[in-house]
């Protein structure tokens, strides 16, 4: 195990990240600042409060939140229930639930954050090694790609609580095996993990953030990491129900207790 | 003009319902002719007295008030268990049409995992106080699944079909999750909702290797306005022009987020749409008597 490199791969990703999140940081802090006497109670319900024209800058691919979070109310409003159809005027929830992220979101979106840099770094082992097909390699390029956009977007949700660094406690449990991974199966395979596992680390994430933005935008990356594993695992030769379990596994999830963020 | 707005409103909306689950887009390639005819009628009648329009002839007729809908958590989990219905519905119609060994256990796979989906929601839902839906949502099957098995049947129960028509009904299912995450109340059925999106993700990306053309990641844009070229898998087959135009392409990943769009396959030379849910195919508690 090189140890040195591992570190040095790790500030890589980053002094990359860094760079990238110059301009979003600028660009996001309008937008995401919390009133000075945002304390509110966790259980506060506002409706129609809230950013309703966040906009998420990705790498310059830019999201609107309310595409993403609004879609289902942006259908039509008839309704059929038995035999009856009617139409009528769209209708809405009776309390709702917060739309931004408190400080015990944003601590958990730092924390995502660090996961997507870990899977960034995992991925660059896996390319450096040259191990892989072309084909492979091509994929992994991707899935670099889009883990590090999806550590843009869950630190600029993050905010100030965003650590922008790789998990050193996940480097120090997989980048050893990265590294000391023989062939291209045995990259994909500790590939194919990771993806799992950050699927479920977001399905799990879910279950605690109460704001409904950050919640909109983990719900549109958890598939991916899904599909990721499974392209993985075809790549593999992976049995299907191996890679397509009933439902995403949690006791995969990685957690803050388990995988503190600490600089490697 | 409001009133104008709200009666063109009533009559699309009268109109797409009757549709069941086809997009919006998809019924103004289908039927637009027919829906601007009703808009025009609609919006003659009102001011007959000061417009230059044709005035209309006959009685007015009588509005009834229309019934108020909430959409809460156990609305959504009732639509996300008559979702999963339809799905394990449809594919065991299919099932025995199913020669291809590998996409049959694929299939049967799918069936298990979508009762097991169908459980857990119709659990949930009477957690929280709502009766369990443990049908098929009536909206989906008339718009989506029959029309779709009609293809598939009419064009000899061919395997690509089929696969398109799966893949579709588990993108809608994936994204239909997905959209419900904000919309959700409780953070813990977020998570619920999803852990089952997730599954329903990776049935469609298993899929989405099976169709011709399909790619396993979609294509990146990089920063230097280069395109990275996904790798692509061998297809054998022929091009085909299919009516109402062919679909997009088809992608394992379809991104670095996964989107809330329609799903658009072939199936026997049709471009089908298949839309996520919304309000209009929501599985909504009765009003009480």
């Amino acid at each position: 195990m090189d140890s040195n490199r591992l570190r040095r791969l790790a500030a890589e990703v980053d002094d990359e990240h860094r760079e990238a999140m110059r301009t979003i940081h600028d660009d996001l802090a309008s937008a995401l600042r919390v009133p000075d006497d945002a304390s509110a109670n966790r259980r506060s319900f506002l409706r129609g409060a809230g950013f309703s024209g966040v906009v998420v800058a990705v790498g310059g691919l830019v999201l609107s939140l309310d595409a993403m979070v609004h879609a289902a109310a942006a259908q039509t409003t008839s309704t059929t229930t038995g035999d009856t159809t009617t139409s009528g005027a769209p209708t809405t929830t009776t309390t709702l639930p917060p739309r931004q992220p408190d400080d015990d979101d944003r601590a958990l979106l730092g924390f995502v954050q660090s996961l997507e840099l870990t899977a960034v770094a995992a991925y660059g082992i896996a390319l450096d090694s040259k191990k892989l097909s072309d084909v492979t390699a091509g994929i992994a390029q991707i899935f670099q790609a889009h883990h590090r956009q999806h550590a843009q977007a869950t630190g600029s949700l993050a905010g100030p609580a965003a650590p922008n660094i790789a998990n050193g406690s996940l480097v120090a449990e997989f980048g050893p095996q990265f590294q000391a991974a023989a062939t291209e199966k045995d990259l994909l395979q500790l590939a194919f993990e990771v993806e799992n596992a950050a699927a479920a680390t977001y399905a799990a994430a879910l279950a605690e953030i109460t704001g409904t933005d950050p919640a909109a935008v983990l719900a549109s990356i958890l598939p991916i990491e899904s599909r990721h594993a499974v392209v993985l695992g075809q790549a593999i030769g992976l049995d299907i129900g191996d890679m397509s379990p009933a439902v995403e596994n949690l006791t995969n999830a990685a957690t803050p207790a388990k995988f503190p963020i600490e600089k490697g | 003009m409001d009133a104008q707005n709200n009666e063109l409103r009533g009559a699309l909306d009268h109109a797409e319902a009757l549709l069941g689950g086809l997009s919006r887009r998809r019924f103004f390639r289908v039927a637009g002719f027919s829906v601007a005819s009703a808009a025009v009628l609609a919006a003659c009648g009102k001011d007959a007295a000061t417009s230059t329009n044709i005035p209309q002839a006959g009685l007015t007729p009588v509005t009834t008030a229309l019934p108020t809908r909430i959409i809460d958590d156990v609305t959504l989990l009732r639509t996300a268990s008559s979702l999963e219905h339809n799905a394990i519905d449809a594919y065991q119609t299919l099932l025995s049409q199913i020669t291809d060994a590998q996409l049959h256990d694929a299939i049967s796979l799918f069936i298990d995992h979508h009762k097991a989906h169908a459980t857990s929601a119709e659990t949930a839902t009477k957690q929280f106080g709502g009766d369990a839906f443990a049908t098929k949502n009536p909206v989906v099957d008339a718009g989506i699944v029959q029309p779709a098995l009609k293809l598939i049947t009419d064009g000899g129960g061919q395997a690509a079909d089929v696969v398109a028509f799966a893949y579709a009904l588990e993108t809608v299912a994936a994204e239909t999750f997905q959209s419900f995450v904000p919309l959700l109340t409780k953070p813990s059925l977020r998570s619920a909702v999803m852990i089952v999106g997730g599954s329903e993700a990776r049935h469609a990306a298993i899929l989405a290797a099976l169709i011709k053309d399909a790619t396993a990641v979609a294509p990146m844009v990089t920063g230097t306005g280069s395109t990275t070229a996904a790798p692509t898998t061998t297809i054998v087959g022929t091009t085909t022009t299919l009516k109402g135009g062919n679909p997009p392409p088809v992608y394992q990943v379809p991104g670095i987020f996964q989107p809330l769009t329609p799903a658009e396959v072939g199936i026997n030379r049709v471009t089908i749409t298949a839309d996520l849910l919304g309000p209009n195919s929501y599985m909504y508690v009765p009003a009480s008597s």
